[in-house]
């Protein structure tokens, strides 16, 4: 079974499209059944590493829900590496997403990442906070009606406790 | 390379891709028990940072019991920045994520775009983007093993190291008019065809090369003082590797056969013989002889390359993505309105995603870009291997020694373009 078919298989209708983009296997699951998506990929498929997570913000292209993170999920260990990307649509009004940090490593830093550009809130990170922005940074630029020319000056040294 | 802690180091045999993980990680001690705990902060301007990082270190004695990485330093909006630009000007931002091998990055950058369109490059494009790829790694790894071990108090090596570096870049600047950020390809193709006289420049940059190489391996092979400070330092175990998502000669030195140029072989690497050096044991001096080897290959696929190269052209001709020759642009009106329509109206690859990996020297340099049918790319997110590899930073680091961690950190090769962003 490929990571497609154990996630349709185990989760039925919450998965709710599979496409491929350029080549490339796309899954789209519900916020709700998320972790469990990712659960099932970590442990049954074997995709055991997250690569990328990348925040979209649809607000130009008219998408409802307005905001999309797309997971990047591979098995390296295997030859051919086994790749599957899983997008799931977060709407606009408080966007929130379970972690997956205490399955993958790496989702530590990259949910920091997209709660710092984005400002999609990981339920139950244990560190959510800043990572390439400064602290008193408010505001989230990625977002598209972040004023792109906007400003801050920040006066505080940054600090590690 | 050899996994046991012995001196027969000249057999540099890469290990079967299933070599076993290390089972002898250090002890680490437990974070509440220290009695008299000294912090120290390392960055972010800090000589062995080679770049604007920051490490927070809590020491018990001289070891590590806990550490916590800042970054961002270098922030510049380089994901928001491309969201602003046609798809063309985005290739010299390009340049600065991974400023010591430049011409990867424009590679990895202009083949998802192309993935995009759906079009496929010119045969002699195609390899010399392998020829400038492979240089470009040649010089990143060279740094890279030059300061690592500069890092340590080994001057001398940074030295034999960056003459060769010097003759790529001479190289590179010959032949793209820009010695650290060249800019060099372009969505199509790329801008300039081989000059006369590159394959001689090449030969006189591999013999430099050769010999560089060969006297790292004198200086640093049986030096007591290098073994002992990179012997069993920072080991990673695949688990951990993977788990942190590393890729790159920093996965392939913990054991993982993993290199995209084998895995989904683009440009033809599949049809050149070249080999994947793999770690035993995912420690320091792994990752070193990782990259040393790395470049012999590199060496090997550029002979190569430089053999095969067919005549040809080095852009598509599709008007809607290429510009037309300047002589046509001046002596006919279709080549005028040509031109100043690619201009005005810039590339417009059709609405949809793409994800496309690269092999760079970091490791898998990845665009996600999200196109909406207009001239700016809507959303361009890059997987950068630098912010992967420095995120694990905090557990690899605990546990050592603070002169291990910089031993540690030069032998991850952070760039901090890459790693802000």
């Amino acid at each position: 079974m490929n990571p497609t078919e154990h996630l349709t298989s185990r989760l039925g209708g919450k998965v709710l499209s599979a496409y491929q983009a350029c080549g490339d296997e796309f899954v789209t699951v519900t916020p709700e059944s998320f972790r469990e998506a990712a659960e099932i990929l970590h442990r049954d498929a074997g995709l055991i590493t997250l690569s990328d997570l990348a925040g979209v913000d649809g607000l130009h292209l008219g998408r409802t829900p307005r905001f999309e993170v797309v997971y990047y999920f591979a098995d390296y260990r295997s030859t051919p590496a086994q790749r599957l990307y899983v997008k799931v649509a977060l709407p606009e009004s408080n966007p929130h997403l379970p972690t997956i940090s205490d399955l993958f490593k790496s989702a530590d830093w990259l949910e920091r990442e997209c709660w710092d550009q984005f400002g999609i809130v990981f339920d139950g990170h244990p560190n959510l906070r800043r990572i390439l922005n400064h602290e008193d940074f408010v505001g989230h630029p990625l977002r598209k009606d972040y004023p792109v020319d906007g400003r801050h000056v920040l006066r505080r040294a940054s600090h590690l406790e | 390379m050899s996994a046991n802690a012995s001196h027969a180091m000249d057999e540099r045999e890469p290990l079967p891709p299933d070599a076993e993980a290390p089972e002898n990680l250090p002890d680490h001690p437990a974070p509440a028990a220290v009695e008299h705990p000294v912090t120290v902060n390392i960055g972010p301007a800090h000589p062995a940072t080679h770049g604007t990082l920051r490490l927070k270190c809590v020491l018990d004695g001289e070891v590590i019991v806990e550490s916590k990485a800042e970054i961002g330093y270098l922030h510049r909006g380089f994901e928001i920045q491309c969201e602003q630009v046609p798809y063309q000007h985005v290739i010299p931002f390009t340049d600065r994520l991974n400023y010591l091998s430049a011409c990867m990055n424009n590679t990895a950058y202009c083949k998802a775009v192309e993935k995009l369109l759906g079009i496929k490059i010119p045969e002699r494009a195609q390899y010399i983007r392998v020829i400038v790829d492979e240089l470009s790694r040649i010089a990143d790894h060279l740094i890279c093993n030059g300061v690592a071990a500069l890092d340590l108090g080994g001057l001398t090596n940074f030295w034999v190291t960056f003459y060769p570096r010097e003759k790529i870049y001479d190289i590179l600047a010959k032949l793209s008019g820009a010695r650290l950020t060249n800019a060099y390809t372009r969505i199509g193709g790329v801008v300039y065809d081989l000059y006369d006289g590159f394959d001689d420049d090449l030969a006189a940059c591999f013999k430099e090369l050769d010999k560089g190489l060969t006297q790292v391996l004198k200086l640093l092979q049986r030096n007591k003082i290098f073994n002992d400070r990179v012997r069993n330092v920072g080991i990673v175990s695949k688990e951990t590797a993977l788990a942190y998502a590393w890729t790159g000669p920093v996965l392939r030195a913990s054991g993982v056969p993993y290199d995209v140029r084998k895995d989904q072989p683009y440009y033809h690497y599949d049809e050149f013989d070249w080999e994947m050096p793999i770690g035993a044991k995912g420690d320091t001096w792994d990752r070193f002889f990782v990259r040393v080897e790395e470049i012999r290959q590199s060496m090997r696929i550029i002979e190569q390359a430089v053999e095969r190269i067919p005549d040809g052209p080095i852009m598509v001709s599709d008007p809607a993505i290429a510009l037309p020759p300047k002589k046509q642009v001046y002596n006919s009106i279709e080549g005028l309105i040509n031109q100043f329509k690619l201009v005005f109206e810039g590339i417009r690859p059709p609405p949809g995603e793409v994800y496309s990996a690269t092999e760079a020297a970091n490791g898998e340099l990845g665009f996600y870009i999200v196109s909406d049918g207009s001239k700016h790319p809507y959303r361009v997110k890059v997987r950068a291997p630098s912010f992967l590899h420095f995120s694990a930073m905090e557990e690899i680091s605990r546990g050592y020694f603070i002169a291990d961690a910089i031993a540690i950190l030069g032998s991850l090769n952070i760039i901090a373009g890459e790693l802000d962003r």
